[in-house]
């Protein structure tokens, strides 16, 4: 089995376009970013702009835009058009050199979105966000799906991997999904592959005997993630609300995060199977 | 506040000896002759977010690039011919023109000296105030500038946007002004009279000076924010104190009056400091390792501790103040690989604690360690750190240069040094970063900071703080 560490997942797009177009420009973006081509036309940026245009400077640039141009493909984005996949190497290309632009730029660009998007809401709930922009949580909160996929694959050690690479995939469009799910979803790959893991002592969790109990693992999420504020005593129902609401994010968040890794392996399972 | 009609202003007077145009893909990217400067580049987004245009962060008036979709048409010529002047914007037409729909080349294939290939002065001919472009680029940077109040962020907001709706038609900017200045008025209607008294004289001052010409700009385009920035510029915080500054107008100031005045009236931790390492499972063998953790680049902080436990990692860090900060733990890769993301938690001592759960698999030798604010952010490599971080200082440097000229008489001739200081922390990083050039042009700028020409008499407020 291949080091899950080294080398990306191939990934899948949902939204109805075919795996392998998907895979297809996966492979392409891949091939570039990290072959002579992209290093070459980094290394071009970099010096345009008077930059030094070392290993360490031209790797970044390079894996930077791998991440971003895959999240990208990822879809959740109505933004992304389908030319995007005929044109993969050229919009990269282009990523490049923004990318080495925001090298010398404060680096805050989304921040600039989120002041105007937010105006008036301060102090809202930051598990209160508004569904369209969180793709990998869109769904009904009554979504019953488990991370089955999960059960199924529990011995394979890279399947973990795989989830987290879809997080961070997701994550890299900061827009997309909040730093605390991202936390939490990231602590669930960790528990699920080791459910026998020792939690910090007085991580908060779930009376036993409560209906609560099999939710966990998605307390100690919660708690690692920094939201004590679904933990307060004395326990509200406000606080119950909230802690709710958290867990129902968190868990879409990492359901579906499951579910396209599990889709993604199974299509680099039918790509060997066909021999592609 | 320079207004629409002010006449005419040279756009990037001394921006440029010549201009070149590459062909990318479906972008003309135009770039001067000069790369950014140490302090590095302000971007603002024109033509609907269609066009891009960049300057220096510590000249504003120098283009750096301009960057339009192809092929041109008639609202990007008109918009080029604002930006360059209409010589250099002819001859990119001419040039355009000759290319006819050839798209597609790659980067490089296609240059164009807009200058004729000579040395000589584009010297642009300007059809509209458009040097206020440069203000507006460094102003929706400094925007973004961490721990601005509430009552900063509202007042700046408005600002950008009254002068983002006073660019000449056409232009476009985007986020655009009442966007801009619907923000601000958002946010200004949720402003608390504390939150006003924590806030500059200087800058209410300056406040209190641009309401009328925010209201005028405002009215121009949507009368109902133009209505409910006066009800705030009319409002009488209950219970305010004499120090609080609060905005009174009257409709006469609105429309045409003479200046207003102010008028005074009325994060969580999944462990405690100190208790993970007792606490945590000791399960997996310690690792001797040393593991370094690496700050982005507008962090001061330092570490105090940072221990591998089993599968958690515990990390005290100091001198990060107070602000939302998280702790993101990688494995080695290509790309690096997103383990765990953690808060940086308050401790109620003087230090933060961080505790990431990264799993018992992946050895200490593979772990890549930073703190950040923005989580989200790529990887970096300690390499592009320091030419990040060479950047931030310069960023901080041109600011303190504007500080020093906006608040001259209060600050004296401790503005000053304090600039001067900060330009040659900027070149020691620059040469840190290995580019002695950026680190010779911060040491000239030590004992001759460029000062905007608008920064002393129309500071950013940004700059008041």
């Amino acid at each position: 089995m291949s080091d899950p560490a080294r080398t990306p997942t191939r990934r899948a797009v949902r939204d109805g376009r075919p795996p392998r177009q998907t895979a297809e420009a996966v492979d392409a973006l891949q091939g570039f970013c990290l072959g002579p081509e992209g290093r070459a036309a980094a290394g071009a940026e970099l010096r345009k702009l008077g930059l030094p245009a070392s290993a360490d400077h031209v790797d970044d640039l390079c894996q930077q835009v791998l991440v971003q141009v895959w999240a990208r493909l990822d879809g959740g984005d109505p933004d992304v058009d389908g030319s995007l996949f005929d044109r993969v190497v050229p919009y990269a290309r282009r990523s490049l050199r923004n990318a080495a632009v925001d090298l010398l730029r404060a680096g805050r660009r989304e921040r600039l979105h989120d002041l105007i998007a937010t105006s008036g809401r301060e102090g809202a709930d930051p598990s209160d966000r508004s569904a369209g922009n969180d793709p990998l949580g869109d769904r009904d909160d009554r979504d019953d799906r488990t991370a089955r996929p999960w059960a199924d694959q529990e011995a394979d050690g890279a399947f973990a991997a795989s989830v987290r690479w879809v997080l961070q995939v997701t994550f890299s469009e900061r827009t997309r999904l909040d730093p605390w799910v991202a936390s939490a979803g990231l602590v669930l790959t960790h528990l699920a592959d080791h459910p026998d893991l020792a939690l910090l002592p007085g991580t908060s969790r779930p009376n036993p005997r409560s209906r609560a109990a099999h939710d966990a693992s998605r307390w100690a999420a919660l708690a690692y993630a920094g939201r004590d504020d679904c933990f307060e005593t004395p326990e509200t129902g406000a606080v119950r609300q909230r802690r709710s609401t958290a867990l129902q994010r968190v868990a879409r968040t990492f359901t579906d995060a499951v579910h396209r890794a599990a889709s993604d392996q199974g299509d680099a399972g039918d790509d060997a199977g066909s021999g592609s | 506040m320079s207004g629409p009609d002010d006449g005419f202003e040279p756009a990037f007077e001394r921006g440029f000896e010549r201009l070149v145009a590459n062909e990318v893909d479906d972008r003309v990217v135009i770039t001067s002759d000069r790369p950014p400067g140490p302090a590095g580049l302000a971007l603002v987004h024109l033509l609907g977010g269609a066009a891009g245009l960049a300057v220096d962060t510590a000249e504003p008036r120098l283009l750096v690039s301009f960057t339009l979709p192809h092929p041109l048409g008639d609202g990007e010529r008109a918009a080029a011919r604002q930006v360059l002047g209409t010589p250099a914007a002819d001859a990119l037409d001419r040039w355009a023109t000759r290319r006819g729909g050839d798209v597609g080349g790659r980067d490089g294939d296609t240059v164009l000296e807009v200058g004729g290939g000579r040395a000589g002065r584009v010297r642009p001919i300007v059809a509209g105030p458009v040097s206020l472009l440069g203000r507006l680029a460094l102003g929706l940077e400094e925007l973004t500038r961490p721990g601005l109040t509430s009552a900063e962020l509202a007042v700046t907001l408005v600002d950008l946007g009254a002068l983002a709706l006073d660019l000449s038609p056409g232009l476009d900017p985007d986020p655009a002004g009442l966007v801009l200045a619907a923000a601000g008025i958002d946010r200004w209607e949720e402003v608390t009279p504390d939150e006003w008294s924590e806030t500059s004289e200087d800058l209410l001052a300056a406040t209190s000076r641009r309401t009328a010409q925010w209201y005028k700009s405002l009215h121009a385009h949507d009368a109902s924010l133009a209505g409910r920035l006066e009800v705030l510029m009319r409002s009488r915080p209950e219970g305010a104190g004499a120090a609080v500054a609060h905005l009174r107008l009257d409709h006469a100031d609105l429309v045409g009056g003479p200046p207003v005045t102010l008028r005074p009236a009325s994060a969580p931790a999944a462990a405690a400091a100190g208790a993970a390492p007792a606490a945590a499972e000791r399960g997996a063998a310690r690792a001797p390792a040393p593991i370094e953790v690496l700050f982005a680049p507008d962090l001061d902080g330092r570490v105090i501790t940072v221990e591998r436990d089993g599968h958690h990692l515990v990390v005290h860090l100091g001198g990060l103040g107070d602000d939302p900060l998280w702790l993101r733990v990688h494995q080695t890769g290509t790309p690096p690989r997103l383990l765990a993301v953690a808060p940086v938690a308050e401790t109620g001592r003087p230090w933060r604690t961080a505790v990431a759960l990264i799993g018992p698999e992946v050895t200490t030798g593979d772990l890549l360690v930073d703190v950040t604010a923005t989580p989200s952010e790529p990887w970096r490599s300690p390499g592009t750190r320091r030419t990040q971080r060479a950047g931030h200082l310069g960023r901080e440097a041109a600011h303190r240069t504007r500080r020093a000229a906006a608040l001259g008489r209060s600050l004296g001739r401790g503005g000053r040094i304090e600039a001067s200081t900060a330009w040659l922390d900027c070149a020691r990083a620059w040469e840190a970063a290995g580019d002695e050039r950026r680190a010779e042009q911060a040491r000239r700028f030590a004992d001759d900071p460029p000062v905007p020409s608008w920064a002393a008499s129309d500071p950013l407020l940004t700059d008041l703080r």
